[in-house]
């Protein structure tokens, strides 16, 4: 993920003594509860992922401006912990609206002019990504201990599962096939946006003219150099008559 | 019988030797069934604002915690995770029937190594100076006859720099609130108690202590005179219940 901004690994060492909310305590510890269960529900079906989190050191702060609050989240043996209230260092922050890391939740590629600023490691909050990109819940795993050790279960889960599998292709599938439809819907049957071909006829066009106007403009460059010299070299024996009279 | 020799039990006025006596019977009455009354008085939301205190006790690996007035645990079982093996927490109550149960519930929840059960009055911690670097007293300090010399005992025993932590509960900041809490405290509160503990008279206690019990403001300007700094509180739950920090200078 590229940064926005980028400093020192370490960005605050000092104490911080501020309760960062506006809303009232209780609901930011139900928020913070909410998060740290959901995260923890999901990695009790993933080890590999829960082990790799419980390896990072550092903590990462999610500062919501509106509302008011600071997550901190940082790895330990039994999942994630999530608080509203850290006196130690913090090595990443984020910070930004609700809506803006919310959208940038469900486009993780690009901090750029998505309204959220980074500051402190790059390198912590890529290790967060990539071990949620990688998240790979058991789902058998966990239906099965949603239904209890019995026969239906045995029969049920593995059933469930495929089927769950299933589903989430096809919902990525037509996800993938809306985009296309659309991508191709709005330049063909509406006008309202140019085709791929136009765009990419229009870039080259516009590269073509930059092109002709830097030769243009190294050309102008090279005449006024020219025209300098020879100005220079009429003047010069005009000095040298000089210093003779003298 | 001088007002100085008086304190309140609830609105009631008592002799201040026997308030000790009968918060102790009181606590003695619901001890059993403290937990489950505690989830069903206040909708589980007592385990947030316990969440709370413990986010703002900044505990570490190594520490030394007391946690006073503990009752079943619940902070001292957060607490000893905290501290690790190097540290040390001291889960303590007044009241025997309270530390028993809280006892039990910690052997079963797997802790031994790292915390000690002392029972304790607040008023007179027989621990040396500067012993703790966080001291926590959760609904506790209402039931403390002499809450002045309470604050001044846990000062003693804190280290410089060390703080304490009060959670309690206190004045709600909006009238139509307070309004509707009313009606629940001295309505509800004792009829679920008679339903759950056969006992309407503890809860009915319970509702008339957080009446008495110091505001938020008062409670700090007690902290203040007792010799803290830096004090400040934070209201939860609309100010039903405020959580106050102060540091050992």
């Amino acid at each position: 993920m590229p940064a926005q901004q980028s400093s020192t690994a370490t960005i605050d060492t000092t104490i911080d003594t501020t309760i960062d909310t506006n809303l009232d305590a209780t609901i930011v510890q139900a928020i913070t509860v909410g998060i740290e269960s959901i995260i923890n529900t999901a990695l009790r079906y993933d080890p590999s992922s829960k082990q790799k989190i419980a390896q990072i050191n550092d903590t990462l702060a999610i500062h919501i401006t509106a509302p008011n609050m600071t997550l901190y989240f940082h790895g330990q043996d039994d999942g994630v912990s999530v608080l509203s209230y850290y006196e130690g260092s913090v090595s990443t922050q984020l910070s930004g609206s609700a809506f803006a890391l919310f959208s940038l939740l469900k486009q993780p590629t690009s901090l750029a002019n998505s309204g959220v600023q980074l500051s402190g490691s790059v390198a912590l909050l890529q290790q967060w990504q990539t071990i949620f990109e990688t998240l790979d819940i058991d789902w058998e795993d966990a239906l099965g201990q949603l239904l209890g050790n019995n026969v239906i279960s045995d029969t049920f889960a593995p059933l469930a599962t495929d089927y769950l599998k299933q589903s989430a292709q096809w919902a990525r599938q037509q996800q993938q096939e809306h985009q296309r439809l659309i991508a191709e819907y709005l330049p063909e049957e509406l006008n309202v946006i140019p085709s791929k071909p136009e765009v990419e006829d229009f870039i080259e066009q516009v590269a073509g003219v930059r092109s002709h106007t830097d030769r243009l403009a190294a050309r102008i460059q090279l005449l006024k150099n020219q025209l300098t010299e020879s100005q220079l070299v009429k003047a010069e024996p005009h000095c040298s008559q000089d210093e003779n009279k003298k | 019988m001088t007002k100085q020799d008086t304190t309140h039990f609830g609105f009631e006025e008592v002799a201040t030797d026997e308030k000790a006596h009968r918060v102790a019977d009181v606590f003695h009455s619901v001890a059993s069934k403290y937990d489950l009354m505690n989830d069903l008085m206040s909708g589980g939301v007592h385990r947030l604002w316990k969440r709370f205190t413990i986010e703002l006790s900044a505990v570490r690996p190594g520490h030394k915690v007391l946690d006073i007035a503990g009752g079943t645990g619940d902070l001292a079982y957060k607490f000893s995770k905290l501290v690790g093996d190097e540290g040390q927490v001291i889960l303590s109550d007044i009241n025997s029937s309270m530390l028993n149960v809280g006892r039990d519930r910690l052997i079963d929840r797997g802790v031994n190594k790292n915390v000690q059960y002392v029972q304790l009055d607040a008023q007179h911690i027989p621990f040396d100076d500067n012993s703790f670097d966080c001291v926590t007293i959760a609904f506790g300090l209402r039931n403390v006859t002499d809450k002045d010399l309470a604050l001044r005992s846990i000062l003693r025993v804190l280290k410089p720099g060390g703080r304490l932590l009060v959670l309690e509960f206190s004045k709600p900041k909006n009238k139509l609130l307070e309004k509707v809490y009313d009606e629940y405290s001295f309505r509800l509160l004792p009829f679920m108690g008679k339903l759950i503990t056969n006992d309407a008279d503890s809860y009915r206690y319970l509702a008339e202590s957080i009446r008495m019990h110091p505001d938020q403001k008062t409670l700090q300007e007690m902290m203040d005179e007792a010799g803290f700094t830096n004090t400040e509180y934070h209201n939860m739950t609309g100010g039903i219940v405020a959580l106050h920090k102060g540091i050992k200078p």
